[in-house]
């Protein structure tokens, strides 16, 4: 008789990590083994369902192609196709190589450092990284392409406008959302899998839906209408349609714009507000009592939206009358010539948007009458990814605005602006409040010790990206820049960042052109690197790797907070989880959190890392982190979670209940007419950036050429480098999608979704429309090169595609790896990136997102 | 109160390059409020740690964080709150963040 087999079975409740939603998880061991992923019910993170690449995870767990011993580089020399010559050495050894190199420059000057990490991972990145990032003293962060393609522009948009980090329609009450470059509810984005249950049950409703994009992607397909539009030329055909809604339809609410916006704000001819000589406030005009008052005093009977008015001797004008003078260039021709949608269907999308609008009525939630706009222009990477970030994004949220469906039910909601706490605690809270000229500043943001409104002043540039000069950026050009000395002599930077920490981000394909990126990254005297895989970033630069626990394998206390990230918006549940550790991190791998801790120990840090993680988590009281005793990581997340939930639930419910789950009240998520804050349709402050900006750009004599018309308080169509080419040969305008079975370069060594990917027609080759490939002799299939201005070139195959506009190229995710330690992923798809320029040129001159639209020719390679 | 006394200052996050030392003493004969008392260290440490925490118009700045030993000081209250010599042995902790994510 042989042993009898004991079968044991286990379900482990934790959280994904394979972007950055942190969707609720449930895995299965089987004596010990991870056998099957799926999602959590009880979660109101991914609400029990699972992307493709939440399913497959648990190939990442067990890939013999992982990291698993700290790795040095021997071979000294850098370069994108280097083989490095890794060796293996132990913890010790490479704890204390890191502590030696990192003391060196925190007693020199800590802004050597830079911490580098990637958006899919950025829950984790945000917890720990960030907070050894403030205890080092560094202002030095970089997120890789993942940053600077998206989010500069909507990020900041949705901040002013919905206090919050993104949008999403009222998927509840919504009867029309059109979309501009964004893509929520269809697998992709922010709560990818919560939103598209939710997106799909709004369609079984009735929600009509329309996807204006050069790509009829997945949203596409899901949607009612598709509008193809030249790539970045969304602000035009967003500033047609308020041209038309108040121009033409005289479709507007006139209640919301009166005591929500700016729009009464009385503007001079000096093209900045009238304010009151005494407090500084901005006036308006009170039409009954024929007089100029400031915007909160508490006689005003009404407010002038439209007309000329003399106050003092200066003739000045409401901001609503001068939008509709600004607006009216945008006649449904020009807007047809700049974007190539048919004049009559901009007519029919602004007329559908008006009437859908439903200005004037009410509905009744909770026993409670809110404001019904049930219509929502929701933008994100495809409006934002140009050199016009900015304005269209404010273009598209001057729809919501116009007709005041912001954050009311059936309209554009910011998630999640308001949180009133969970009931026994009160904890977490915030919401939003009034700050200068009765603008709204955010109630949290992804760093609570921030907020994206006010945007700081200018500052002499301290950040190796001159951010705090942009101080609108998160993101910044500068780190893949060819020029990248010379700027910052000309902006006289007084040190040189020497070492990065890297936490996950392969920054050498994810960025742009990678030649420069390469000669930037030869520079650094020491690059760490913590990857579960090796990659071309690790390989051809990093001179230690360490082997990173992957989300199986980790605890992180807060993956979805704050929940302004990737907590689902609109009415339902909240819910609090964490991660946890489903196995013990096999081989020597170790989380980057721990290890992160250690490092500061080691380098006499404990006090100012706890002093941070103190004012980052809001511990309060007891739950204090004490400088004078020493913490594992297990009790630092342990007092995060009782600081907010009680001492009954600390890490060890937790890990045994997964989630925490109670109900979102509806003033939680109709807040708009609740709190007294306005939000400004005339960005006048951008004329203060601008100035101080630019005084500090000719104090130090810096020769950049950056265009201050961006500055401009009403937003405009500014075109893009590839909107102004005039070379005919590169007629066709390239662009990348996300495609959803993959996060950026992350997934692609993830067999399962190599698979699919590779039976796909798309995923790793050119679209092109088929009457743009016979006009230039190509087949369906043909093998070509497509070229940028620049001579930079890919090589892949074409395929027909009618769901693409004709003047337009797609290419899928971020592809094409070529580095050996991938092997499934080595050689699929296009590295459209490689076409990107990094330059002052492709930049936006107020939030520095990069321009990810590019002229292209193309011609056969065989 | 006429004595000279002293007060612990501590220094975090993106303000090491210019402070230099983590910790330093600062007497005060007088309460002051913090908002002075940053002033103060403005005066002390010159244009670089001006630029670094405070506003053009003198105001502390939104990424700055305050806290006397362990309570944190509201930013409404910069302007009530004193320090007091000695402070209970308190240490008066400054935090500038650098980190601005976006707007
Ligand atoms: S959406 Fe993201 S977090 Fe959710 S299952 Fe997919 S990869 Fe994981």
């Amino acid at each position: 008789m042989g042993q009898e087999i004991v079968h044991k079975e286990e379900w482990v409740v934790s959280a994904c990590n394979l972007d950055y939603n942190a969707c609720g998880i449930r895995v299965k061991k089987e004596n010990g083994i991870v056998v099957k992923i799926e999602g959590n019910p009880e979660s109101a993170i991914g609400k029990g369902r699972l992307c493709p690449r939440g399913s497959a995870g648990l190939q990442i767990l067990y890939d013999p192609n992982r990291v698993n011993k700290p790795l040095i580089r021997t071979n000294p020399e850098k370069g994108l196709n280097v083989d490095p010559k890794w060796k293996e050495i132990s913890w010790d050894e490479a704890m204390n190589i890191i502590v030696e190199k990192l003391k060196e420059i925190r007693e020199t000057d800590p802004r050597k450092l830079v911490m580098q990490g990637t958006t899919t991972a950025a829950n984790t990145f945000l917890g720990m990284g960030m907070a050894f990032q403030e205890a080092f003293g560094t202002p030095n962060e970089f997120y890789g392409g993942g940053g600077l393609h998206c989010g500069n522009g909507a990020h900041l948009v949705n901040g002013v406008y919905h206090a919050s980090w993104s949008l999403v329609p009222d998927f509840d009450y919504c009867n029309l959302a059109i979309y501009f470059g964004a893509s929520k509810g269809h697998g992709a984005g922010h709560n990818a899998n919560s939103i598209m249950l939710q997106a799909a049950d709004a369609r079984v409703r009735g929600m009509k839906f329309i996807v204006v994009d050069p790509h009829l992607g997945r949203a596409g397909a899901k949607a009612d209408k598709w509008v193809p539009i030249i790539p970045g030329t969304d602000s035009a055909l967003a500033l047609g349609m308020v041209n038309l809604l108040i121009n033409e339809f005289g479709v507007y609410d006139a209640e919301y714009l009166k005591l929500k916006t700016d729009a009464p704000y009385l503007v001079g001819p000096d093209r900045r507000y009238l304010r009151d000589r005494e407090t500084g406030k901005p006036m308006i005009w009170d039409p009954v009592d024929e007089r100029a008052k400031v915007y909160d005093d508490e006689t005003i009977r009404d407010y002038a939206l439209e007309g000329v008015y003399e106050v003092d001797g200066v003739k000045c004008k409401p901001v609503f009358q001068i939008l509709k003078e600004h607006v009216s260039r945008y006649t449904p021709e020009r807007v047809e010539e700049i974007t190539t949608v048919p004049k009559e269907t901009v007519v029919e999308l602004a007329r559908e948007f008006g009437e859908k609008a439903m200005i004037g009525s009410t509905i009744t939630i909770g026993g409670k009458s809110y404001p019904y706009r049930p219509v929502a222009a929701i933008y994100f990477r495809g409006s934002q990814g140009h050199k016009n970030s900015v304005y269209n994004c404010i273009s598209v949220e001057l729809l919501n605005q116009i007709v005041g469906s912001a954050d009311v039910p059936g309209g554009a909601l910011g998630f999640n602006s308001v949180c009133f706490g969970y009931p026994e605690t009160g904890k977490p809270r915030w919401e939003p409040k009034k700050g200068k000229d009765g603008f709204m500043m955010t109630g949290t943001w992804v760093v609570p010790h921030h907020q994206p409104f006010p945007i700081p002043e200018p500052r002499k540039p301290q950040k190796m990206g001159l951010n705090d000069l942009f101080p609108s950026a998160m993101h910044s050009f500068v780190y893949g820049a060819p020029d990248q000395e010379e700027i910052w002599q000309e902006f006289r930077l007084e040190y040189r960042p020497s070492v990065i920490i890297n936490f996950g981000s392969n920054a050498v394909m994810s960025v742009g052109d990678p030649e420069p990126i390469a000669e930037n990254l030869k520079k650094y005297d020491f690059i760490i690197s913590f990857d579960i895989y090796l990659n071309e970033f690790t390989n051809g630069f990093a001179d230690l790797v360490l082997p990173d626990a992957c989300y199986l394998e980790r605890l992180d206390p807060s993956p979805n907070y704050p929940p302004i990230l990737n907590h689902p918006g609109g009415l339902g549940k909240w819910t609090y989880q964490i991660r946890q550790p489903v196995v013990k991190p096999l081989h020597d791998r170790r989380s980057y959190s721990e290890v992160l801790l250690e490092i500061a120990e080691r380098l006499g840090l404990r006090e100012a890392l706890y002093e941070t993680l103190n004012i980052k988590f809001e511990l309060e009281g007891k739950y204090r982190l004490d400088p004078e005793r020493k913490y594992t990581w297990e009790e630092i997340c342990d007092l995060v979670l009782k600081n907010k939930f009680g001492d009954d639930k600390g890490l060890e419910w937790f890990k045994e209940h997964g989630a925490l789950t109670w109900e979102k009240k509806p003033d939680e998520v109709y807040w708009r007419w609740r709190i007294d804050v306005r939000v400004p349709l005339y960005w006048e402050f951008l004329y203060d950036l601008r100035d101080k900006a630019r005084k500090i750009v000719e104090e130090l004599g810096a020769r950049a050429n950056i265009d201050w018309s961006f500055y401009e308080p009403l937003p405009d169509f500014k075109p893009c480098p590839s909107h102004e080419m005039e070379d005919e040969e590169y007629d066709l305008y390239g662009f990348y999608y996300r495609e959803i079975r993959h996060t950026n370069s992350f997934t692609m060594q993830i067999p399962w979704l190599d698979e699919v990917s590779v039976n796909d027609p798309y995923t790793y080759n050119i679209e092109i429309h088929p009457e743009t490939a016979r006009k230039k002799g190509l087949r369906d299939g043909d093998l070509v090169w497509v070229e940028n201005p620049h001579g930079s070139r890919v090589k892949g195959r074409i395929r027909f595609t009618e769901g693409i506009h004709p003047k337009a190229l797609g290419f899928a995710a971020c592809a094409g790896h070529w580095c050996d330690c991938q092997p499934i992923a080595k050689g699929k798809g296009i590295f459209f990136n490689k076409l990107l320029r990094v330059d002052w040129n492709h930049v936006n001159p107020v939030n520095l997102n990069l321009d990810l639209c590019v002229k292209l020719k193309i011609y056969r390679a065989e | 109160m006429t004595e000279t006394a002293r007060v612990v200052v501590k220094f975090f996050g993106f303000i090491m390059d210019v402070v230099k030392k983590p910790e330093i003493e600062v007497e005060i004969k007088e309460e002051c409020s913090v908002m002075e008392f940053v002033h103060r260290l403005a005066d002390m440490f010159g244009d670089r740690f001006r630029e670094r925490v405070l506003t053009d118009c003198g105001e502390i700045r939104d990424h700055v964080r305050i806290s006397i030993g362990k309570e944190m000081v509201d930013k409404e209250d910069y302007e009530k709150r004193l320090i007091k010599p000695g402070m209970n042995g308190e240490a008066f902790k400054l935090f500038v963040f650098s980190s601005q994510m976006g707007g």
